[in-house]
């Protein structure tokens, strides 16, 4: 009989957390992302103006003291709005990115469980869907649903879908061909429990990454859709409506632009970088890199 | 003269050191099989040797020549140049060696081009003469063909081919025909025993396998737990082991001479197939192939209390119909019974119920349990869907199932990543009991685990077997596991039973060609048994299976 004895299996030296965060990618998306979450949540105290109200200042301000990013057309603090902004993209982004990956994951879980005709009619719908490219998609949905704020997040959450259920299905499918799932089957466990309990915990880590990327995705083409007018609409603070209104006023006042960008950017970057180290944390291989050092 | 001179190696990873104190050497044209099982530090020795331990190593040793150049710190460019001409390797896993985009001609002239300088025509001359030495047929017309065109066997030769016409000081082997199947191991094996006594390299051969040391060594070097346990001849060191883990591990390794296990009394089955068919639809590009029909009217019965063995190479179709047997493939023709009762049409609700009945054990026991389910949950998964158990009284059920293969009820909160691979095999085995079946499925089940370790496994199995009446229906490759848990064997070949009966009667009364090549071709852990020279395969078609004696079939 053997001894029970610790096994010879890799042992996982540092938490999960620690390895993101040791990376230089994980360290600075992080310090971002706090950043934004930081201007979104306390907004209300930080701000130093109502990001509606007009003429807070002289329009068109430059930057200056009293209004750290100047003033926009009507005399509104930009920096405000760009912190109340970051709750909009904040909520765009998780809304959007929220519906690709429910309905994604459930299309991709389904046709790799079920397999058969039921698989071909998903999986082949979601082909047709990727062939057209995700702003277009967006644009069509907007179209009929009518130009708002929510209709655009509602959008960018569709036209994700084929992107989320592929990479669900590519998972789920190489999960269940897998001997614990064939043994699960034959300890009888049913379809509900084989879904829920056995195949999606195993496909969420690639899941959790897709959606991190996904975040930064989402976010800009809302602003896109926002810099369209087919988005937010005024007098919401939103960085890619801003970015469009400020455009006739580049000449005079570039800072209209330069902050909203600015700030689309960074938040952009930040999500691909959080991306990007969630990936190289979950990644065995990277693990066996890590143990090289 | 010696070739490999290696004195007082240690490697440490890190602060943890692995190997400890290690001393080798090799005569020129002498064969050394280093041996151990997994954590042994014997392929980490060999990468100390060729230079290719991670950067997180560090290896210190008072001496490491090979032909007297001294290989301690020497750069990765001069390594290089060694490797090849000096040493020459071979890997267990030959796709995973040779480059896929490129021709097995362009690959093996390069090498030539490379360290010899010889022109492209020289290199080409070379390389067919190799080819042909390994027994390639059309040795020209196959250097243009791309490694996935060649067998498992037939790429192994090529690598051989590879590596030999470069005429190496030293031959390294690593697992070498691990991967292959029998009859096919022992025409390697012959290959390479022929090539180096031809060429007067020498050979430092890593395996866990005591049947092909006992083949191919001259001395034997054992390890354990990273340090060396002893150095010896072949001969006497199999003939009378002078260190306690040496004759445990001989003693694990299950031989074709042992003592059967007694026949159970004849009983009605509880496992029944009835001309069973199934093939796979081919799938090319743009055309649909030919089906492949992995069996082929296979009928078979098992009964309470049995082991039937099902033996084959690789593509025989015993997997297949094992996973029939568990329903877990149900797109066959053919029928399946459970005592005597048709189930072959049974799906969703009934046939979940069903699987009560008929559990599995898989080969590789990490991939066989969910890795986000602890051992607990693992456990109570059949006992909630079956018996309806939760709560303080799945627990206790649970833990007991574990007490049953030999674990302690700590190992319920654990994750399987965290055991090892005997213990995982235990766990996987404490599954299938849960629901009290009447016929496990054991596809391979020991063929993942060092000997020791299977030796143990096959002893649980055996033990359950016992108090429960259990049939298996064992997948294997090893004819010396077969003797050493069944009670029946059924010897598959494409698809088809070609011979079947009592162990006594078919390991030792083999009468198709087939089941005689797989007997001769197995490797026995004996260095005085004489080596004989693998027989080339009949391929004549199988008739129907007639009866010779009492319950023994042969289809010839």
């Amino acid at each position: 009989m053997t001894a029970f004895a610790p096994s010879d299996a890799p042992r996982r030296t540092r938490s999960f957390w620690w390895r993101v965060l040791m990376q230089p990618a994980g360290a600075i998306a992080c310090a971002i992302i706090v950043l934004l979450l930081a201007a979104a949540g306390l907004a209300d105290l930080l701000a130093p103006h109502d990001p509606t109200r007009m003429a807070a200042g002289r329009p068109l301000t430059p930057p200056s003291l009293a209004y750290p990013m100047g003033t926009d057309e009507l005399g509104r603090d930009v920096l405000s709005r760009i912190m109340y902004g970051a709750r909009l993209t904040l909520r765009i982004g998780a809304i959007a990115v929220g519906i690709s990956l429910v309905l994604g994951l459930t299309v991709g879980l389904l046709a790799a469980y079920l397999r058969g005709w039921l698989e071909a009619l998903l999986m082949r719908s979601v082909d047709v869907l990727f062939s057209f490219t995700e702003t277009l998609i967006a644009l069509a949905f907007v179209a009929v649903l009518g130009p708002s704020l929510t209709n655009a997040m509602i959008a960018v959450g569709v036209a994700g879908i084929p992107f989320y259920a592929r990479t669900a299905y590519a998972s789920a499918l190489s999960e269940r061909s897998k001997p614990w799932f064939e043994g699960a089957v034959a300890a009888g466990a049913g379809p509900g429990r084989l879904l829920f309990l056995h195949l999606l915990p195993n496909v969420m880590p690639t899941m959790i990454v897709v959606a991190t990327l996904g975040l930064s995705n989402a976010i800009l083409a809302a602003a896109a859709l926002s810099f369209l007018g087919l988005g937010a609409q005024p007098p919401q603070p939103e960085w890619g409506f801003m970015l469009s209104a400020g455009r006739d006023f580049f000449s005079r006042a570039p800072w209209l632009m330069l902050f909203p960008g600015l700030a689309i950017a960074l938040t952009v970057l930040a999500f691909n970088l959080a991306g990007d180290a969630l990936r190289e944390a979950m990644d065995p291989r990277s693990l066996l890199r890590e143990d090289a050092r | 003269m010696t070739v490999l001179d290696i004195r007082n190696l240690a490697v440490a990873f890190g602060a943890t050191p692995v190997v400890h104190g290690v001393d080798l050497s090799i005569a020129r044209g002498e064969a050394l099989a280093l041996v151990g099982e997994s954590g042994s530090g014997k392929s980490i020795t060999a990468m100390a040797l060729m230079g290719l331990l991670p950067a997180r190593a560090s290896m210190t040793a008072d001496a490491m020549e090979l032909e007297g150049q001294d290989l301690r710190g020497l750069s990765d460019a001069a390594l290089r140049r060694l490797r090849g001409p000096q040493m020459g390797m071979i890997f267990q896993e030959p796709m995973t060696s040779l480059t896929p985009v490129l021709t097995i001609g362009r690959q093996m002239t390069e090498a030539l081009r490379v360290h010899f300088g010889l022109s492209g025509e020289a290199a080409r001359a070379r390389a067919i003469d190799m080819l042909d030495r390994v027994e390639i047929s059309r040795p020209a017309d196959r250097l243009r063909q791309y490694p996935h065109e060649f067998s498992g066997g037939m790429r192994q030769r090529v690598m051989i081919a590879m590596t030999m016409a470069l005429e190496p000081r030293l031959l390294i082997a690593d697992e070498p025909t691990t991967a292959l199947d029998v009859t096919v191991q022992a025409q390697i094996l012959d290959l390479m025993r022929t090539l180096v006594r031809e060429t007067g390299t020498s050979l430092l051969l890593i395996t866990h396998d005591m049947g092909v040391v006992a083949q191919m060594a001259d001395r034997v070097t054992v390890m354990r737990h990273g340090r060396l346990v002893e150095t010896e001849a072949a001969a006497p060191l199999f003939a009378a082991p002078r260190q306690d883990y040496t004759r445990i591990l001989l003693n694990s390794v299950p031989r074709l001479d042992a003592p059967l296990r007694p026949a159970p009394q004849p009983t009605p089955p509880v496992l029944g197939f009835r001309d069973i068919s199934r093939s796979f639809a081919g799938r090319g590009l743009l055309r649909r192939s030919e089906p492949v029909r992995a069996l082929d009217g296979v009928t078979l019965d098992i009964a309470r209390g049995e082991t039937l063995a099902l033996v084959g190479e690789s593509g025989s179709g015993k997997s297949t119909l094992g996973r029939i047997g568990t329903r877990l493939d149900l797109e066959h023709d053919g029928r399946v019974e459970i005592d005597g009762i048709d189930i072959t049409g049974l799906r969703g609700r009934a046939l979940r119920k069903l699987r009560s009945r008929v559990q599995v054990v898989f080969q590789d026991p990490l991939a066989s349990l969910d890795p986000r389910f602890t051992v607990g949950r693992t456990l109570g998964e059949p006992l909630r869907i079956h018996q309806g158990l939760a709560g303080e009284c799945l627990r206790t059920r649970a833990a007991d199932l574990l007490a049953q293969v030999g674990l302690p009820s700590s190992a319920l909160g654990r994750l399987p990543h965290e055991f090892s691979g005997g213990q995982r095999q235990r766990i996987a085995i404490a599954r299938a009991l849960a629901v009290d079946p009447a016929v496990i499925v054991a596809d391979e089940p020991t063929s993942a685990l060092d000997v020791s370790v299977q030796s143990k496994v096959l002893d649980l199995m055996e033990d359950l077997q016992r108090e429960r009446g259990l049939a298996y229906l064992f997948v294997t490759h090893d004819l010396a596991v077969v003797r050493r848990i069944a009670h029946r064997v059924a010897v598959m070949r494409r698809g088809r039973i070609v011979e079947m009966g009592p162990v006594s009667a078919v390991l030792d009364d083999a009468r198709h060609p087939y089941t005689q090549a797989l007997l001769a071709a197995a490797p026995v852990a004996d260095p005085t048994r004489a080596r004989r020279p693998p027989a080339p395969m009949p391929h004549t078609p199988d008739k129907p299976l007639s009866l010779v004696s009492d319950g023994h079939w042969v289809a010839a």
